[in-house]
């Protein structure tokens, strides 16, 4: 299991280096947007709320254009066979689950590095703020990578994903946003309750997708 | 020892493909699947190798006179079809490592027989769609599956191309179950029986 997972996971990096879809997209995506906002907007916004929601708009985008990419591509390359062939259902799905909370850490790390920098936030609770993004991206990882199996399979690239998403996501979304607000404020709170939140919301959905997977990645 | 037994298989799409089919194919046995394109061929292969769910019917894996739960038929599955793709960013050798899980002797042999060896290490997206064929029946036999199931495998092979693939297929033919979905009149010729779809 573990063999088959790394040779999953191999390969899909191997992909990725090559093909340099993702990094493309997270580049243009995620940094242009971060850089763009804060032109737009520096100095204008003062609440902590909105600077929450405009950074994980951005991350939820940024998110959005690649969690969504591992499954379209082995539809579009006509590839989904060639693994359901060689590997369980279920080692294709945690291959794509770790790739994807991956790929989202490092967006939601790479967007506050440049959101920060842009546009001078003040961030009071450093170590907590991280806390909450990495939490918050594996949640939105956990939550979305099936449903990317799902809009793949139905050929719909872009809009379709989003849409069955977004009802999904509603509640980290809030969650995460709030959370991270206080991290803008100088008040002293505990994030534990927000994480905790976010890492059991992700392992209930990452349950639900284990069972239902092997029904999603089937037919082709 | 593999049967593969197959009990009245139905299947529609936009009309009815075949109905209450049944047929019984064990090791050291071949079928050959006929039929004018749309007619079938490619879903009833795709169903025998349980890659698809027929409307009706099923289809049973036994190893030696004990059924296989379906859930490991992939086990006993080596597979090569044109849409059944190959990953174009990898080298025909990752494709053997992701697939296999390792490059040994055989591989490397193959891989000459098949004239792929000067090109192993170079990425599928700058080979022919010969080569790419070639890659395809390297992996399907690689896999010493007792069960093959092989979709127009003589398709883009040059004639050099299917002298191998035929010597392939008698050398694996006494330990192999082999399924062939073609209206080549020589792959139909090598398989002993056949099902003509309409």
């Amino acid at each position: 299991m573990i063999k088959a997972l790394w040779r999953n996971i191999q390969k899909d990096i191997l992909i990725e280096f090559r093909s340099r879809i993702i990094v493309s997209i997270v580049l243009s995506f995620s940094v242009i947007v971060t850089i763009s906002i804060g032109f737009a907007t520096g100095g204008i916004i003062n609440s902590p709320l909105l600077h929450a929601a405009i950074l994980w708009i951005i991350i939820f985008f940024s998110g959005m254009n690649t969690l969504s990419h591992v499954f379209f591509r082995e539809i579009e390359e006509s590839t989904a066979l060639f693994g359901v062939i060689h590997y369980p259902a279920v080692v294709i799905y945690l291959s794509k689950l770790l790739i994807n909370c991956c790929v989202m850490v490092v967006i939601a790390i790479m967007v506050i590095i440049i959101y920060v920098f842009v546009i001078s936030v003040s961030v009071y609770h450093g170590i907590y703020l991280i806390a909450i993004l990495i939490a918050g991206s594996l949640s939105l990882a956990f939550a979305t990578t099936v449903i990317g199996a799902i809009a793949a399979l139905a050929g719909a690239r872009g809009g379709l994903f989003t849409i069955l998403a977004f009802p999904v996501v509603l509640p980290l979304f809030t969650v995460a946003i709030q959370s991270t607000a206080r991290c803008f404020e100088q008040q002293v709170f505990s994030p534990l309750s927000a994480i905790i939140f976010l890492l059991a919301f992700s392992m209930v959905l990452g349950m639900v997708s284990y069972l239902l997977f092997p029904y999603i990645w089937r037919e082709f | 020892m593999v049967t593969v037994k197959a009990s009245n298989l139905s299947k529609r799409y936009t009309r009815m493909l075949f109905r209450d089919m049944s047929f019984s194919v064990a090791t050291g046995q071949s079928l050959a699947i006929a039929g004018p394109n749309g007619s079938g061929k490619s879903t009833l292969l795709k169903i025998i190798a349980g890659v698809m769910t027929p409307d009706s019917g099923n289809v049973a894996y036994w190893y030696n006179d004990k059924p296989v739960d379906t859930a490991y038929i992939r086990n006993y599955i080596g597979f090569a079809a044109p849409y059944i793709n190959v990953y174009k960013y990898l080298t025909a050798l990752e494709n053997i490592t992701f697939a296999i899980g390792t490059v040994d002797d055989d591989a490397v042999q193959l891989l000459d027989v098949l004239g792929l060896s000067p090109h192993s290490n170079t990425m599928l997206m700058f080979y022919s769609t010969g080569m790419i064929q070639r890659v395809k029946l390297a992996l399907a036999f690689l896999k010493k599956a007792s069960v093959l199931c092989l979709d127009e495998p003589g398709s883009n092979l040059d004639e050099q191309g299917k002298r191998v693939l035929f010597s392939l297929l008698e050398k694996v033919q006494p330990t192999t179950a082999i399924f062939i979905a073609t209206n080549d009149a020589h792959e139909l010729n090598f398989c002993k029986r056949s099902i003509v779809l309409d």
